[in-house]
């Protein structure tokens, strides 16, 4: 199966600080792989230089066959991107302009990469809708008369009516309760039996990465420690940051251990655990 | 989470929806001074430009609730065909310097870096230049008139306009939904017109408003000054300078009801402002 | 560590009833809870549930408006009748610890001048004397006493929250509200700021009330978990049982809904429809029967009371019945 998706050598510096230090890996056709960290991994930079939002200092993106190493400036080419690969963003009150319904703003996706009359392009919108499962009323009133799990489905339909191949879902289900939490992971899977397209979650939730994806890449302070088969991975971690990770999942019986007695300031509070 | 905010604040601003007292009281002054704008030469009863100085300063009589100017016009007349003027010269002012900071604002918050860097530079330079010094120096070269005057006063209104815009352009630009729009492949013209400016509409109001009401007094100054609109055509700001000399010999009713009417549209559209950003605010 | 009291046989803390109204809706609608001293209750729920206006309630910390039924009652006096003084008082012995440390920290104050504020101002305590205890408190929970001189921007969120945990143990307290403390911090920082907690606990024989959303987190680090739904406490548990004996289909379906980092599952447990808030719920009426699997129609016509069963407590008109059916073990 061909790759959807490819990442080499990436690299990202801001001055001194190195944020994503080399990088790599590939999404198949169909796949699902997850990109596991803390804060300061550097998962979400990865994730915003392959969507084009940042500038990597070195490295190659290619999505679909076609390189997209450098984000692109002009419309038609951005354009072009964005029906290959498309991102959910973390908080549902912030992603949706305030001022549009869910059809405005799914409608104005379908104008901008269609050239449809009104009628073929509203039922599209009725189609992508029912989809997602919102109903009549949530798709036609402003976002703040939606729930925080009713936006992110707002957000998962606009980005997929551009048609892409791979979704990024940058930690897209973190913030919702967790009865709807279930709701919209169930919605991902179907949505990934419906259309095949591939998912690329940054997440720091294990369980969720677990249900969701069948590859993972554990990062550590901008590198990868392990790789792997989600299962394998999580069920028999090979690097000892991984472990900690899985050890620190609160779980029955759990006895969480202090790690260290004080940590010099500067250290923003990261294990002692080697990088590689 | 959904945060339960009660603040006691509330009680002070009406209900929403509603304008208030003072809201219809000045939309109410607003109405009448577009009205006067629109068909005051109509609505005048008397001839507002013929001369008649046997009944110079002469006071309120029937039918010329206002009195007489020191030209022995009828004051109420020319109040009322003198609106067009005093406020179309603001409305011009406040229309160009609007535009002209708001392209400047969105093309800074949205190239950024060196061009952010350029076009804050240029504001910079601008902001040295006083309105009136402006106006007087476009007069000078143009000659007097109120287009002259008007546009200096745009172009000396631009910076402050340009760097209150360019505040919410950048915090509307780096919000996750502009984001969304430039992934997807959204023209810089769509994003710009049809989602960041559209979500910054309560600071263009408020900037707005407050505007108007500077222009306002600004060009009354100008024109006071004999650089605007020239005399015999009325206007609130050519009249009160006019008919200045009236108020030290006795006669203050031109003047001050050229002043009063300058005052009341510039609080009313102040006013009017501030409720409907409430009115936002609450929704 | 404090000898326990041998008069003491009573609760530290009691809630009995308590219901809050807010403008013309009601948040709490009936909330029934008790702790021992030295013991951690969690308290779990989703959005609306009521589980952070309940901490503020406690804490006397209720938004301006907001009006209380019912009663407080921390170690045998009436909370909400204390005086000024007694108020100075109660809040050294009960102290609190939010979700965002940010929020709640001056950024233009020095760490060591917001730790020994209420000591100085509050109990009279001579400055050096407050910067030594509190640089022993900073000891505590792991970090380094230089933090007193630096400003709150300069430390992560893990070392500010824990700063603050510090901050509120200062005075002493036998009871800690705690609400999301861990919910902003990385999972590694969350489990270490958990450990920090469970070992003062055993130190200073704190009580703690745990405000969460996560089940799992408070049944592994809490004695007895309450859940919260739509304003009202549903099920009162010891941990160990709560996921393989819950009482109250809530629960059960709350632990079911999340993704099992053992497996992949076909399909997820969703519980239908979204979570209920206090406003929204009615009086007649259960307010999670729409969403339960297990309603019948006796559910929409009354009101379910907390009534106890098998030393825990539930709210569920057919808790008897299903008792034992609605376990983990089960399939659904």
């Amino acid at each position: 199966m061909p790759d959807v998706l490819e990442v080499e050598n990436l690299r990202k510096e801001y001055g001194d600080l190195v944020a994503v230090d080399d990088v790599s890996f590939a999404v198949a056709e169909g796949q699902s792989l997850a990109i596991v960290g803390e804060s300061g991994s550097g998962k979400t930079t990865i994730a915003r230089m392959i969507i084009g939002l940042e500038r990597p200092t070195s490295g190659r993106i290619s999505a679909c066959g076609n390189d997209r190493s450098a984000p692109a400036r002009a419309a038609g080419n951005r354009r072009r991107r964005g029906r290959e690969v498309q991102i959910v963003f973390q908080d549902p009150y912030t992603s949706l302009d305030p001022r549009h319904s869910a059809e405005t703003a799914i409608d104005e996706v379908l104008r901008i990469h269609h050239g449809w009359d009104a009628q073929r392009r509203r039922a599209r919108v009725a189609e992508l809708a029912g989809l997602v499962g919102l109903d009549a009323r949530q798709r036609s009133v402003p976002p703040k008369s939606l729930s925080g799990g009713q936006r992110q489905r707002v957000a998962i339909a606009r980005a997929l009516a551009a048609e892409p191949k791979v979704l990024i879902l940058d930690e897209s289900v973190a913030a919702l309760d967790v009865s709807i939490q279930a709701q919209v992971l169930n919605l991902l899977a179907d949505i990934r039996d419906a259309t095949g397209i591939s998912y690329l979650l940054i997440s720091h939730d294990l369980a969720v990465v677990r249900q969701l994806t069948e590859q993972v890449i554990v990062m550590r302070k901008g590198g990868v420690v392990e790789r792997g088969a989600t299962g394998a991975v999580l069920d028999d971690p090979q690097h000892d940051y991984t472990r900690l990770l899985r050890e620190s999942v609160p779980r029955p019986g759990w006895q969480p251990q202090r790690r260290i007695s004080a940590l010099p300031v500067g250290d923003r509070g990261a294990a002692p655990v080697p990088v590689r | 989470m959904t945060a339960l905010t009660f603040t006691r604040a509330r009680s002070f601003i009406r209900t929403p929806g509603r304008l208030g007292k003072a809201g219809t009281a000045s939309a109410v002054v607003i109405a009448l001074a577009v009205l006067a704008a629109l068909f005051g030469p109509w609505l005048a009863p008397d001839n507002p430009e013929l001369p008649d100085l046997q009944i110079a300063w002469v006071g309120p009589v029937g039918g010329h609730p206002l009195g007489f100017d020191f030209q022995g016009r009828d004051v109420l007349s020319r109040l009322l065909a003198g609106a067009q003027s005093s406020m179309l010269g603001p409305l011009v002012v406040v229309a160009l310097a609007m535009a002209g900071g708001a392209a400047f604002a969105l093309i800074a918050a949205w190239r950024r870096g060196a061009t952010d860097a350029f076009i804050s530079s240029g504001m910079d330079v601008l902001f040295a230049f006083p309105g009136i010094l402006l106006a007087v120096l476009a007069t000078t070269v143009f000659g007097a008139g109120l287009t002259a005057a008007a546009v200096a006063l745009s172009v000396a209104y631009l910076p402050y306009v340009a760097r209150v815009l360019r505040a919410g352009a950048l915090r509307e630009r780096s919000q996750p939904y502009v984001q969304a729009l430039e992934v997807q492949g959204a023209s810089v013209w769509r994003i710009c017109l049809g989602h960041i400016l559209p979500n910054m509409s309560r600071m263009i109001v408020a900037q707005a408003t407050v505007l108007f009401g500077y222009a306002m007094v600004d060009l009354a100054a100008i024109s006071f000054l004999g650089l605007g609109v020239q005399p015999p055509a009325p206007n609130w700001g050519v009249m009160i300078s006019e008919n200045q000399p009236g108020i030290m010999q006795g006669y203050p009713l031109p003047a001050l009801s050229a002043a009063l009417c300058v005052v009341a549209v510039v609080i009313a559209v102040n006013v009017l402002g501030e409720r409907l950003l409430e009115r936002e605010e609450v929704r | 560590m404090t000898p326990p009291n041998p008069f003491e046989t009573g609760n530290l803390l009691e809630v009995a009833g308590l219901r809050v109204t807010l403008g013309a809706g009601t948040v709490l609608r009936g909330v029934d809870l008790a702790i021992r001293p030295g013991e951690a209750v969690g308290l779990v729920g989703e959005s609306g549930s009521g589980k952070s206006m309940t901490a503020r309630a406690i804490g006397r910390l209720l938004p301006r408006g907001a009006r209380s039924e019912g009663t407080i009652t921390f170690d045998g006096s009436d909370v909400n009748a204390l005086d000024t003084k007694g108020l100075r008082g109660y809040r050294g012995q009960v102290a609190m610890v939010f979700q965002d440390p940010r929020a709640h920290v001056n950024p233009v104050r020095k760490i060591g001048d917001f730790m020994t504020e209420a000591l100085r101002t509050n109990a009279g305590v001579k400055k050096a004397e407050a910067h030594e205890r509190a640089a022993d408190m900073l000891g505590q929970v792991g970090l380094d006493s230089k933090l007193l001189a630096r400003y709150p921007h300069e430390l992560s969120g893990g070392m500010l929250q824990r700063v603050m945990i510090a901050t509120a143990l200062l005075t002493r307290p036998r009871l800690l509200l705690a609400d999301e403390p861990t919910t902003a911090l990385d999972v590694t920082t969350q489990a270490e700021v958990m450990a920090i907690l469970a070992e003062l606990r055993r130190d200073f024989g704190l009580a703690l009330l745990f405000i969460t959303h996560d089940l799992e987190l408070a049944a592994a680090v809490c004695d007895r978990t309450a859940v919260m739904y739509a304003g009202q406490v549903v099920e009162v548990r010891d941990s160990a049982l709560l996921h393989t004996d819950p009482l109250h289909p809530y629960t059960a379906a709350l632990g079911a809904a999340r993704p099992d980092i053992g497996r992949s599952q076909a399909r997820l447990q969703a519980i239908p429809g979204r979570p209920l808030s206090g406003f929204e719920a009615p009086d007649t009426a259960c307010a999670f029967a729409p969403r339960c699997a297990h309603a019948a129609p006796g559910c929409e016509t009354e009101l379910p009371m907390l009534t106890e069963l098998d030393g825990g407590q539930s709210r569920c008109l057919r808790a008897a019945q299903l008792r034992g059916t609605l376990g983990a073990t089960t399939d659904a």
